[in-house]
């Protein structure tokens, strides 16, 4: 037999191979599958034992069901009854009878404030809180449609930086991760000895679809993509339980907004491959609506044409939301389908290499529990997007038609490849029918419709058990075979029951329901990668996990947390399968060779029905509808890669969206007035920061010489006159009135009357106080001989009293010429009298009780004759003429009693209105007034006559100094005024 | 040496560290400052003891407890002032304090009231009366003159004005200018304060140099 | 525990204040004698007052020491003078010949040379006052304390200074007794604010 030439990767096969013993590509017509081609059911009977056990039970399940009749539920029927792939969500069904005691603490509080939730308004179901959190508080609940049109600028900026491309480093350490936990999964990898750690046998068995129809090894390729591990939970995240679902949810979620952005550029080419291809399907309005949410969450928004109502508008209305605003919502829906062709099919890319994530291990329960098993086997290529393997499958199997590059497109997708490769062994069993090519591009998409609508979502229920989570009720076939997902296979039952006549092969469920998860788990990438070392933690605080985890129980386990209510899941994986797809399981086992029946059973395209991850790629066929992009006529032809053959796969444009979310800047946009106000802000701190200069030393000389100056004069010529003890200064001997009021209250004074003297002075003015008082006391004493009381109401002032009657001469002996008085005899100190006001008023009012001494010498206050202030404070003495004045005006016996001030210089002044208003007899102000006293007494005791010399002299000192110097400081004041301003 | 020759000895001393000071902040005046403090705090507190505490609290409750039950009041009052030293339960002390403050305000109050306020008035009004006044002109100057004085310089602390357009305070002008001729009365006060206080401070300097010389005279003498 | 004795202490600071204040005005029995009473022990509070800020500046300093703060020398000098004054004045009264030694020989030398040190400053102030500041409160304040300075000199030589210097007094006296009235007015209105309890200096907040 001649070689045929593999039209993909150009090498020699030998006759009797179908397929590329090199890339797989098939390589005679027969062997490929053509989008629009009816698909054929292919007996994989012989792949049987191949197969692993739960697939082949679950098949077996599957054909019993078939067997049974059991109709799948109408095309017609809400999206909310529809039954898809409820083997993803099979560990959820599995806790549907204890979701409540499974649902952890923060999901609960949650749930109250995420319940209005506004993207769902048609969903039977209570709105899940989980869910509405996002749409809430996060996402705007405008119309899909409005955020369709939404510019690129306003794509946030996390989603702008989602286009990024994955970092290489990344992707090996997930990898190696993912390999790690699809290892300690057990299941080592059937068909794909290549990549055993990766293909887990979830996946392994549609590897082994795949190597059975194409035996060859061409799809290697995907093993290298780490993106397909990303949904691998890691060892950590083998908890059984639904709560250990959840701490890994949290986790997840938790980081989900520092999830390395995904590559866009990379799929741009899908974006036309879906210009070309879907164009055709793009009047159809279920696809519309369905991809409003890519339009939202792109942030490109995608003209989606107006279209009536399909049951599943609503049911991805909350994803509208969600990727609307919601920050930590996965990246990948930043890049949706967008106009024009731009690269905004590049969020496939981010699908591709965040869904894998959720990709479980193999059939470890618990790492089905924690991993989404929604994804396939990971065909795909590396995270990168190296979608070249997939070109070359198309390439191989567009060698005919052109219409099967839809289908190629999706498969190459990064999500999608798996498709492609299913296509590919499903190609291999076409159906006679081959449509038209227009038609062929939908035709498999009717049947996608027909066959996937109408099963009811049976893993809508079991997510919750709660009001909010409580499960929509359970599909009609409950009774039926668990439908047991290829991923969860020990947590199907729950799932199998509501859906054991779906015919549609779990693999294929699970692979249409993780389309739209598979983004936003790529945000969750980082985070398992940091958490993968980690011990799922059942207690993770909620704190820690924030909105984000909510993110990852959405979409990237969503058939592990309870907290997914069956409205949310049945949102999240509201995707129809084609009747190929869902009955091909059975009809391939059992009609092998027969073609896909592509055409839906009515014969015309239902669009509406077209699963949402084809709707994700109705933006660009709108657009392209739109643009008038008629055909692919124009578009180049695809040589190499899977891709190979396909015409307009690759867009003209530059991969990389024109459209890519605006870059933003995060260096600080200061405009000039601003930068100025910096400055100026800058200058004023530097200034405040700069030392000042010091004052010269030579003002502190000044300063200091003056002072000195003073001093030393002060010192030299007063003590030069207190050492020569000069008398020469005259003394005035005209009284001042006040003064003479004085002289006169003592001399009506009755003879041996008690006499209250206040010592209020404090030991500083000691001197001036005694000079100035001796002429009274002695005075006094001489001509009145009263029996003195010396109270202080300082506790220092006490110790003056001796001193005083000393300087006086009153308490010295007649032979020293003294008064001779004795203490306790003549004179008496009462001490100190605390309270300030209120002792006076008290000792005014009761002197023998506030003085209890016997040294009193009076029963009641009338009885001093008279009350002679000592004071050199103005507050002081201020109270003691007022209390006594008050009890003046109280007791009629105090009338006669005379108040004598003699104050210091420095409290005369402001105690003069007191004289002047009667309040006191009369006082003696300072040594002025002293020195006149005494000069009229006599000159005794002589004290201030000693002083008044010295004292006239420093009285003149310091009238010259003060001029003098006041002079020249108005001099030096006046030119240093000027030479500031001649500054200034 | 007697006690007296020690008082001296020490009081010059003293007086010359103190003096130190015109020299700027030196040990030795924080030595005499110190130790005056500490003196004169003692002090304070021994004649508190014996002319306070002593007679008025202590020897009551000691010689008739029972006639002076009421003094227990003070006691426990008293002591709850020591709480005032531990921040923690200074707040025992509250009710020593409010009695201290609400007596004193009292007694300020009914003072300032009776003492100054009506007796000053009451003087201000007085000094119109001429009668009996040899120079009736003169004394009626007088009066106009310290009620000017009186007015003007509790107008010169009316610190009421009104919100100007531009926002600024400001004072009415009557008020103003009334205003300024008190602050006139005021620094004529001031200047006299002034001069008495230097006075005052002469007089203490021309006792201490007195005692200096007193001191080294009676060194010399003896 | 604590919003009871403010509001308490409130209460005994307001109505102590009444009752002494009402002792001004009404002599009516037990008024006089109630209010007598409350003086009696606010001259024993307010010496044990004292006694208490005596303390607490020997604590002040015992810190210090303890501590070895800056300047605990000096503290531990006043700590040892205050203890032995004290001490020798609670034992022997201030009337012993030694606490008269101490008035004498500290408190009276240290206070009366800082009183000197007074005039000094005061004068070189003088001097500096019209390098500072220049205006007409300025200029009259130095010039009428100068003026009072001449008359006070010039009485024994020039009579007629004696005339100025009334002169000059009744202006003073003028604006004393407004200062007088001012602080009057400003002592009512404290005092009132007491009494009713819109200030409470004591503690009640």
């Amino acid at each position: 037999m001649a070689d045929i030439q593999c039209p993909s990767c150009g090498k020699n096969n030998p006759g009797f191979l179908d397929v590329c013993q090199f890339c797989q590509t098939p390589l005679t017509p027969d062997s490929m599958v053509h989008i629009g081609d009816k698909p054929t059911k292919k007996n994989t009977s012989e792949l049987e034992p191949i197969l692993p056990e739960w697939l082949r039970d679950v098949r077996q399940q599957a054909r019993e069901s078939m067997e049974e009749g059991e109709l799948p539920p109408s095309a017609t029927q809400p999206r909310v009854q529809k039954n898809e792939a409820p083997d993803l969500l099979a560990g959820l069904a599995s806790q549907k009878g204890d979701d409540e005691e499974d649902i952890p603490d923060w999901l609960k509080s949650i749930n109250p404030v995420t319940k209005p939730k506004e993207s769902e308004p048609s969903t039977p179901a209570p709105a899940n809180d989980f869910f509405a959190q996002f749409s809430e508080s996060k996402a705007p609940p405008a119309p899909s449609q409005s955020k369709a049109e939404e510019p690129e600028e306003e794509i946030p900026s996390w989603m702008s930086g989602l286009s990024q491309p994955q970092e290489p480093a990344e992707k090996d350490e997930l990898s190696e991760w993912f390999t790690h936990t699809s290892e300690e999964t057990g299941r080592p990898a059937p068909a794909e000895p290549s990549a055993p750690a990766e293909e887990k046998e979830d996946l392994s068995w549609l590897r082994e679809l795949e190597a059975s129809a194409k035996k060859s090894e061409e799809l290697s390729a995907p093993k290298q993509d780490a993106g397909w591990d990303f949904g691998t939970p890691p060892a950590s995240f083998e908890p059984s339980t639904s709560q250990d679902d959840l701490n890994w949810l949290n986790t997840l979620g938790g980081s989900s907004e520092s999830a390395p952005p995904q590559a866009q550029e990379d799929l741009g080419w899908l974006k036309d491959f879906e210009k070309s291809a879907e164009q055709p399907v793009a009047p159809s309005s279920a696809p519309e609506e369905n991809l409003d949410w890519l339009n939202a969450l792109g942030g490109a928004a995608e003209p989606a044409q107006p279209s009536p109502e399909s049951p599943e508008k609503n049911d991805l209305r909350w994803l509208d939301t969600l990727g609307g605003a919601v920050e930590p919502a996965q990246p990948t829906p930043s890049a949706p389908p967008a106009k024009g062709g731009t690269g905004d099919l590049s969020w496939l890319d981010a699908l591709s290499e965040t869904a894998e994530p959720v990709q479980p291990a193999s059939a470890t329960p618990a790492a089905q529990d924690d991993a989404q098993p929604a994804q396939p086997e990971p065909v795909q290529p590396s995270a990168s997007n190296e979608l070249d393997w997939l070109k070359e499958f198309a390439a191989s199997t567009s060698a005919e038609s052109t219409p099967s590059e839809p289908e190629q497109a999706v498969s190459s997708s990064g999500d999608l490849d798996w498709l492609g490769s299913l296509g590919a062994s499903q190609g291999s069993q076409p159906e006679a029918a081959e449509p038209s090519p227009q038609q062929d591009d939908l035709s498999w998409l009717n049947d996608l419709a027909a066959t996937s609508a109408p099963p009811s979502p049976s893993y809508a229920k079991p997510f919750g058990t709660t009001d909010e989570l409580t499960p929509p009720p359970p599909p009609q076939d409950e009774q039926g075979v668990p439908h047991v997902s290829p991923f969860v296979p020990r947590r199907t039952a729950p799932l199998g029951e509501t859906n054991a006549d779906d015919t549609m092969p779990d693999w294929l469920k699970s692979a249409t329901e993780e389309k739209p998860i598979l983004p936003l788990g790529a945000s969750a990438l980082e985070q398992i990668r940091e958490t993968s070392h980690k011990p799922a933690d059942e207690s993770t605080p909620p704190s820690a996990l924030g909105p984000a985890p909510d993110d990852w129980g959405v979409f990237s386990a969503p058939a592990e947390s309870p907290a997914l209510t069956n409205q949310d899941v049945d949102s999240l994986f509201s995707m129809e399968m084609p009747d190929w797809l869902s009955k091909s399981q059975p009809e391939m086992s059992e009609t092998p060779g027969q073609k896909v029946e592509i055409v839906s059973s009515d014969g015309s395209l239902a669009p509406v029905e077209l699963p949402s991850w084809v709707q994700a790629m109705r933006p660009v066929e709108a657009v392209l509808a739109e643009t008038g992009v008629s055909g692919t006529e124009t578009q180049p032809v695809e040589k190499e890669g899977p891709l190979a053959g396909l015409r307009g796969v690759i867009p003209f444009a530059p991969i990389g969206s024109s459209r890519r979310p605006k870059a933003f800047s995060l260096k600080l946009q200061a405009t000039d007035e601003q930068q100025a106000g910096a400055a100026l802000l800058d200058q004023i701190l530097a200034g405040e920061t700069q030392p000042r200069p010091v004052a010269p030393a030579s003002a502190f000389t000044s300063q200091n010489v003056l002072r000195w100056s003073i001093a030393g004069l002060l010192w030299v010529i007063l003590g030069a006159i207190l050492f020569l003890r000069s008398q020469w200064m005259p003394v005035s001997p005209f009284l001042p009135p006040a003064v003479s009021a004085v002289s006169e209250a003592v001399t009506s004074l009755p003879e041996r009357s008690p006499v209250l003297v206040v010592i209020d002075y404090e030991p500083s003015l000691a001197g001036e106080m005694e000079a100035v008082s001796g002429p009274l006391l002695d005075q006094l004493v001489l001509a009145k001989a009263p029996r003195l009381a010396f109270l202080s109401t300082s506790p220092t002032s006490s110790a003056l009293v001796e001193r005083l009657l000393a300087r006086a001469n009153i308490n010295k002996s007649l032979a020293d010429g003294g008064l001779d008085y004795v203490a306790g005899q003549n004179y008496s100190n009462l001490g100190y009298l605390p309270g300030g006001s209120t002792g006076i008023l008290g000792f005014v009012s009761q002197p023998e009780k506030f003085i209890p001494s016997e040294a009193l010498q009076v029963t009641k206050f009338s009885e001093y004759a008279a009350v002679i202030l000592l004071t050199d404070n103005a507050d002081s003495g201020r109270s003691w003429v007022e209390q006594l004045d008050t009890a003046k005006q109280a007791d009629p016996a105090l009338a006669a009693q005379t108040l004598v001030l003699v104050t210091s210089a420095q409290a005369g002044p402001l105690l003069q209105p007191y004289v002047d208003s009667g309040q006191a007899a009369g006082m003696i102000n300072g040594l002025v007034d002293g020195a006149r006293y005494e000069y009229v007494n006599g000159s005794r005791p002589g004290t201030a006559r000693t002083y008044w010399d010295a004292f006239s002299v420093g009285i003149f000192l310091a009238i010259t100094l003060i001029v003098l110097g006041g002079v020249w400081s108005l001099m030096t004041g006046i030119r240093a005024r000027r030479v500031n301003s001649g500054q200034e | 040496m007697n006690i007296e020759l020690i008082s001296a000895i020490v009081g010059f001393t003293l007086t010359l560290l103190v003096f130190s000071y015109l020299f700027g902040d030196n040990p030795l005046f924080r030595f005499a400052v110190y130790l005056f403090i500490g003196v004169s705090s003692g002090y304070a507190a021994a004649v508190i003891w014996h002319y306070v505490l002593m007679p008025k609290l202590i020897t009551p409750l000691m010689n008739d407890p029972n006639r002076n039950i009421l003094l227990i009041v003070p006691l426990v009052l008293s002591f709850s002032l020591l709480a005032k030293l531990l921040p923690r339960i200074s707040w025992l002390g509250a009710f020593a304090m409010a009695i201290l403050v609400g007596v004193g305000a009292a007694a300020a109050v009914g003072g300032a009231l009776l003492g100054t306020l009506i007796p000053q008035a009451q003087a201000s009004i007085d000094a119109f009366g001429l009668g009996g006044a040899s120079n009736p002109f003169a004394k009626l100057g007088e009066a106009v003159v310290m009620l000017a004085g009186t007015v003007l310089t509790l107008a010169a602390f009316h610190f009421g004005a009104k919100r100007a357009p531009d926002g600024t305070p400001k004072r009415n002008v009557l008020v103003e200018w009334v205003a300024w001729f008190g602050r006139l009365f005021i620094a004529i006060t001031f200047g006299v304060l002034f001069a008495g206080v230097y006075l005052a401070a002469l007089v203490a300097m021309i006792e201490r140099l007195g005692s200096i010389i007193q001191f080294i005279l009676q060194l010399i003498g003896s | 525990m604590r919003r009871i004795v403010s509001v308490f202490s409130a209460i005994f600071a307001i109505s102590a204040g009444i009752l002494v204040l009402l002792g001004y005005f009404v002599r009516i029995d037990p008024l006089p004698q109630v209010r007598d009473l409350l003086i009696d022990w606010t001259v024993i509070i307010a010496g044990a007052a004292v006694f208490v800020g005596i303390l607490n500046l020997i604590m002040v300093h015992m810190e210090k020491i303890r501590t070895r703060q800056k300047g605990a020398g000096y503290g531990a000098l006043l700590v040892i003078s205050l203890f032995f004054t004290a001490v020798y004045g609670v034992v022997f009264g201030p009337e012993d010949p030694l606490m008269r030694l101490s008035v004498d020989a500290v408190i009276i030398p240290v206070e009366g040379t800082l009183m000197a040190l007074l005039a000094v400053t005061l004068i070189y102030a003088s001097i500096r006052l019209l390098r500072r500041r220049v205006d007409i409160a300025s200029v009259i304040f130095l010039a009428v304390a100068l003026a009072f300075l001449i008359a006070v000199v010039l009485i024994p030589i020039i009579p007629v200074s004696n005339s100025f210097l009334q002169f000059l007094a009744m202006f003073s006296r003028g604006g004393a007794r407004g200062l007088l009235i001012g602080i009057a007015l400003g002592t009512l209105l404290t005092g009132l604010r007491v009494l009713f309890g819109a200030d409470r200096p004591y503690g009640g907040n």
